[in-house]
């Protein structure tokens, strides 16, 4: 497990993640995907 | 348009809400699922369905009762603000949670509590450590007695 950040802007998110996930967003990035 | 779900335990084990939401993050339905396979979902007889499939994830990746929102359909996450953070979890960041400790840490805590905490004349008992049930049974026989048995002084006899 690691630290979970976005994986689009690179913000530290809480919690943690296993090591190989590439799912995670912020609501910020997943705002801005979903409004384009 | 993108759905989100969250998974909030329910007061027995093993079951578990998950919730819907909208684009407006407003809530669109929410089924009971548990863990054995049930869902209370309109394809809860079929032999599964969405949350059933949602919900091993959520365990998994521990986000049960937490900000973190499942996009089913693209099979990531999202983490919302802490304003989604469940009942449980707002209490426990209120600042009058128990911090995360483990081993002798937690016990030196607890035993903490119990000097300074407490009022008078209240004991604290640790419930989930195995020879304190010893104490519960201690306890409660100094607070109210032991029960006695109550036997008749004649039984009568069967005939048969």
């Amino acid at each position: 497990m690691k630290q979970a950040i976005c994986c689009r802007c690179g913000k530290p998110l809480k919690g943690k993640v296993p090591d190989d996930a590439e799912d995670v967003v912020c609501f910020k990035c997943y705002e801005i995907e979903r409004g384009s | 348009m993108t759905i989100l779900y969250n998974c909030k335990p329910m007061h027995t084990s093993g079951m578990y809400n998950i919730t819907k939401f909208d684009d407006d993050m407003n809530v669109v339905s929410s089924y009971v699922t548990t863990i054995t396979g049930d869902c209370d979902c309109p394809r809860g007889p079929h032999p599964t369905c969405r949350h059933r499939q949602m919900l091993p994830k959520f365990i998994s990746r521990q986000h049960v009762g937490d900000e973190w929102f499942l996009d089913f359909d693209r099979g990531g996450w999202v983490q919302m603000g802490p304003e989604y953070i469940g009942p449980t979890q707002l209490e426990a960041s209120d600042g009058q949670s128990t911090p995360e400790l483990d081993g002798l840490e937690r016990d030196e805590y607890l035993a903490g509590i119990m000097e300074r905490d407490l009022p008078e004349g209240v004991t604290m008992i640790v419930m989930d450590h195995p020879d304190k049930v010893v104490d519960v049974h201690n306890a409660i026989a100094d607070a109210v007695g032991e029960p006695h048995a109550i036997i008749p002084k004649h039984i009568p006899r069967r005939l048969g």
